[in-house]
């Protein structure tokens, strides 16, 4: 880290002109926050990935900051997090019942709603893709990398979803 | 509901995260920082390694570095500071503050009080004209933040040194002029007003600045016991013994009893703010900063209450507080300005600004630990780097103007002394660090 040091002295570094961290926080964290509610359908895992999310960001800073779009940056991670914790929930819940568990958390929120009980008949995957393509505005090729799926497949499981959502509710996409 | 974007969009905005999100962000990271320094207790030594032949590296290229020379740091040039020179102290520490007084700079190391002349610009590492060897206390640390008064130069550790500000030049070895005879204890920061130096140790002592003796004895010591850091000015000398206690400087008796007592005590140096009766002595303890009124009319208790309170980040810790231009600033997770007598009768007062302090990588110091320092409308912060902001910040969250390269070992930098165009810290690894302002382009 000496060589922050010697980088720093040697102006190829400025943190002074680098956006703050903290007001990238403040700016993002109830719009991720609200996103991560719809998909997880609770609020504790909600509060966990979107805590976990900014961490992630904020030790990598200084190459973040710097990013065209952090906030992709934010969103992309806090997908891997919500992908991951909810492998590693299959994985425990296979071990403990020897079979895939037929209910995910929405489905097992208390769905006060029109659009949460809509939400809860979607998979999870179906629910980000929606989240990310309708909420978000992100394009297939952003919400697929985002997901680590291809485009083909983001617009097939929005797809689902919105016609899922349709039926239950009766919403459409506009 | 026909539009699937804004069904969406209502039900997410019924979802708010929790208040205070940022707070618990930053102690998970600093928990994430201790389970990693836990597990990789063996990398972290590699890394040390890693980062002493980094020190080195960086040491070698110092040659082409600023030179501290004329000019004076202020919010239009702070920008330009750079890594001017280093000093290797012996041993790593909690890190004091250093000194500066007539162009030579004073560090504590882990058994001595260094000198070392503040332009060593031409220096790649900085050698000091001479080095005054003290004890350790009793439970091994190194001398207080020397303290430079009339001549002579002031640190505690297991008794009181006094050291003349001249003693030698080429790395001399100085003897002090005198030393207290009162000795043992772990001294705590020494603080020197009209003539007297105090320090605490078991009790509060206060001696004669020119002691005629090279053994010392106090001229009074307080009844109470166990004492923190004393501060003193306005005829009073503020110290801690689990509350703050103000002693009359011309104490007549010995023992001698305070004037009045805190309901809430410090383990860090009290700050005076104001002067005369219309002054405040703040401590922090905790979370909470505390202002007592200096002319406190306590109840049949004795106890003073506080004017005013602050908890700027609830279930923190913050460090200890610095008063500059009727502001109070103290640090915790990020840097906080208060106006002074911002409140009475005991209120919460609000900050007028705050800045963050952003660090770098998990594992590294990220809260001011150490006191602020303040200097010609510039603040400074410490954590493992420095920070600079406009002390009078007129937005309610303040970008800093500079913030200076992380320590290479990642722990925590002392409270700066500022001087001319150098700022000067001491990090918890032993080193001297002085940032110079570099030529403008």
């Amino acid at each position: 880290m000496a060589g922050e040091v010697a980088s720093a002295s040697a102006g190829a570094f400025d943190p002074v002109a680098m956006p703050l961290f903290e007001e990238f926080f403040e700016a993002q964290q109830a719009g991720l926050y609200g996103a991560l509610r719809l998909i997880t359908g609770n609020g504790h895992d909600a509060e966990e990935l979107t805590q976990e999310s900014f961490l992630r960001v904020w030790e990598r800073w200084d190459r973040v900051a710097r990013m065209e779009n952090p906030t992709g940056y934010l969103y992309r991670t806090a997908m891997n997090a919500f992908r991951m914790r909810r492998r590693r929930a299959l994985t425990a819940a296979r071990r403990l019942i020897g079979q895939r568990p037929h209910q995910d958390d929405f489905a097992a929120a208390e769905a006060r709603r029109e659009i949460d009980r809509g939400l809860a008949r979607l998979t999870p995957r179906q629910r980000a893709a929606v989240v990310l393509t309708e909420l978000l505005q992100f394009s297939s090729a952003e919400a697929a990398e985002t997901l680590r799926t291809t485009p083909a497949n983001v617009r097939k499981l929005a797809s689902q979803g919105r016609e899922i959502l349709r039926k239950t509710i009766g919403v459409d996409d506009g | 509901m026909a539009d699937l974007r804004r069904a969406l969009e209502e039900r997410r905005n019924d979802f708010a995260p929790a208040p205070g999100g940022y707070e618990r962000l930053v102690r998970r990271r600093e928990r994430r920082a201790r389970y990693r320094r836990i597990e990789g207790a063996a990398l972290a030594l590699a890394v040390l390694a890693v980062g002493a032949v980094a020190v080195a590296r960086v040491v070698a290229g110092l040659g082409t570095g600023p030179t501290p020379g004329n000019g004076t740091i202020d919010a239009s040039n702070v920008g330009r500071l750079r890594l001017a020179w280093t000093a290797t102290l012996d041993g790593p520490r909690i890190p004091v503050a250093p000194a500066v007084a007539n162009g030579v700079v004073y560090a504590s190391s882990m058994t001595s009080v260094e000198a070392f002349p503040a332009s060593c610009g031409n220096e790649r590492t900085c050698r000091p004209d001479w080095v005054g060897t003290t004890g350790v206390t009793t439970s091994g640390q190194g001398p207080s933040a020397p303290v430079v008064a009339n001549g002579l130069v002031f640190v505690a550790s297991d008794r009181l040194y006094a050291f003349p500000v001249g003693c030698g030049t080429g790395g001399a070895a100085c003897a002090p002029l005198w030393t207290s005879k009162e000795h043992g204890w772990p001294f705590s920061n020494v603080a020197v007003a009209d003539g007297v130096v105090y320090v605490g140790a078991d009790r509060l002592y206060a001696f004669s600045e020119q002691c005629p003796r090279s053994r010392c004895f106090a001229r009074w010591v307080s009844v109470q016991r166990d004492f923190q850091p004393p501060a003193a000015g306005d005829g009073l000398v503020f110290a801690s013994s689990g509350v703050v206690l103000a002693y009359r400087a011309d104490c007549a008796a010995s023992p001698c009893s305070p004037a009045w007592q805190g309901t809430a005590g410090t383990l860090a140096p009290p700050a005076l703010s104001g002067s005369g009766t219309r002054g405040s002595v703040l401590v922090t303890w905790g979370d909470t900063l505390y202002a007592f009124p200096v002319a406190c009319r306590p109840g049949a208790d004795a106890r003073c209450a506080p004017e005013w309170t602050a908890t700027p980040e609830p279930g923190g810790e913050l460090g200890p507080p610095i008063v500059g231009g009727r502001l109070v600033y103290v640090g915790g997770t990020r840097l906080y300005a208060f106006t002074e007598g911002c409140a009475s009768g005991g209120e919460a007062c609000s900050p007028t600004w705050k800045g963050p302090l952003q660090s770098g990588p998990a594992g590294t110091q990220s809260w001011a630990g150490s006191a602020p320092a303040v200097a010609n409308d510039v603040v400074f912060a410490s954590t493992d780097r420095l920070y600079a902001f406009r002390a009078r910040c007129e937005t309610s969250v303040c970008r800093p103007l500079w913030v200076g390269p992380a320590t290479p070992e990642g722990f925590g930098l002392s409270t700066p002394a500022v001087a001319g165009n150098t700022v000067f810290a001491v990090s918890a690894q032993g080193a001297l660090y002085a940032y110079a302002l570099s030529p403008s382009a």
